[in-house]
């Protein structure tokens, strides 16, 4: 395994997320009850999303600087990472909003926005699979993937704010707000978002290299 | 070096502004009258299922290592 320190440091986190984000006292409070401890795992996809997101936008614009296709092959490999998170995001927030605001979809303003935001992405990876060429394929895959961040941001933090949301943190609504403030969740939240976050780039980085190696099996045929 | 310090100043005052929290406090740790799963703790019955979910979580991680080996093993006979 290559450079396996921080693949190591991910999955002790994650183990310690795990076992203390479930046994570890949490804060007795009403409608909420044992799924606040879900804080450790879906807030941490969407923290892990966008922390991926910034390496892709990164590693896009360096693609655009230098046309080299590796810097490309980065990009949408942590996009890729980073829309699986999403996903699992969603589909984890319905099923907790199913037993807190008590429907899986009820249209609110920051399931919307999400929503938008994670076809955006699909959009992303369908257009790169309409280009041939490759080169065409990683300059307009990457200069997509800027403005598709640029516009996801606002969509998910700035938009839902704006109005009324059953969403902690939205439209006046305290809620989750007040967990930042509780050291005792931080103890896991932050070592959860750092963990799953490396597991998401461990994930990237695996797919990365076969994409290497497929392009080296790839010119050597054509130069044979 | 007078704009690092407007910007850390600027960032500590952020949480000035979110006044509309409401604090956890010690009271919500000890608050009986909200349902948690505390049979669950009493009889045990949890660290059933933080073992379930580390061994699933142990299974997905020795999967993704030998797919990081495997493709270590390609990348070595690639280049050689």
């Amino acid at each position: 395994m290559r450079q396996s320190w921080w693949k190591i440091l991910a999955i002790a986190l994650l183990l310690y997320t795990i076992t203390a984000g479930l046994l570890m006292e949490a804060p007795r409070l009403p409608i909420l009850n044992e799924t606040i401890r879900a804080l450790h795992f879906h807030v941490t996809m969407w923290f892990g999303m966008i922390l991926m997101l910034v390496v892709a936008v990164y590693y896009s614009i360096m693609y655009l600087r230098t046309n080299d296709l590796r810097y490309d092959d980065i990009a949408l490999e942590f996009t890729n990472s980073a829309v699986l998170f999403g996903v699992l995001g969603i589909v984890t927030g319905m099923l907790w909003a199913k037993f807190t605001w008590g429907e899986y979809w009820s249209g609110d303003p920051k399931q919307n926005a999400a929503a938008i935001g994670i076809l955006m992405y699909f959009a992303y990876l369908i257009l790169r699979n309409s280009l041939p060429d490759s080169q065409q394929r990683g300059r307009i895959g990457a200069i997509y993937n800027i403005f598709a961040f640029a516009a996801f941001i606002p969509l998910i933090f700035v938009l839902p704010r704006l109005t009324d949301s059953l969403h902690p943190g939205n439209g006046g609504n305290p809620g989750f707000n007040a967990y930042d403030l509780d050291s005792r969740l931080r103890m896991v939240f932050y070592p959860a978002i750092l963990g799953w976050t490396l597991l998401g780039g461990w994930m990237a980085t695996v797919r990365v290299r076969i994409r290497r190696v497929e392009r080296t099996l790839e010119d050597r045929m054509l130069n044979s | 070096m007078k704009k690092i310090i407007t910007i850390a100043l600027l960032i500590i005052s952020l949480s000035a502004v979110a006044q509309e929290k409401i604090p956890v406090t010690e009271s919500d740790y000890s608050n009986n009258s909200v349902e948690m799963a505390d049979t669950m703790r009493s009889n045990g019955k949890i660290y059933v299922l933080v073992g379930v979910i580390a061994i699933i979580f142990a299974g997905i991680t020795v999967y993704l290592v030998s797919t990081d080996r495997k493709i270590s093993k390609l990348e070595k006979n690639i280049h050689s």
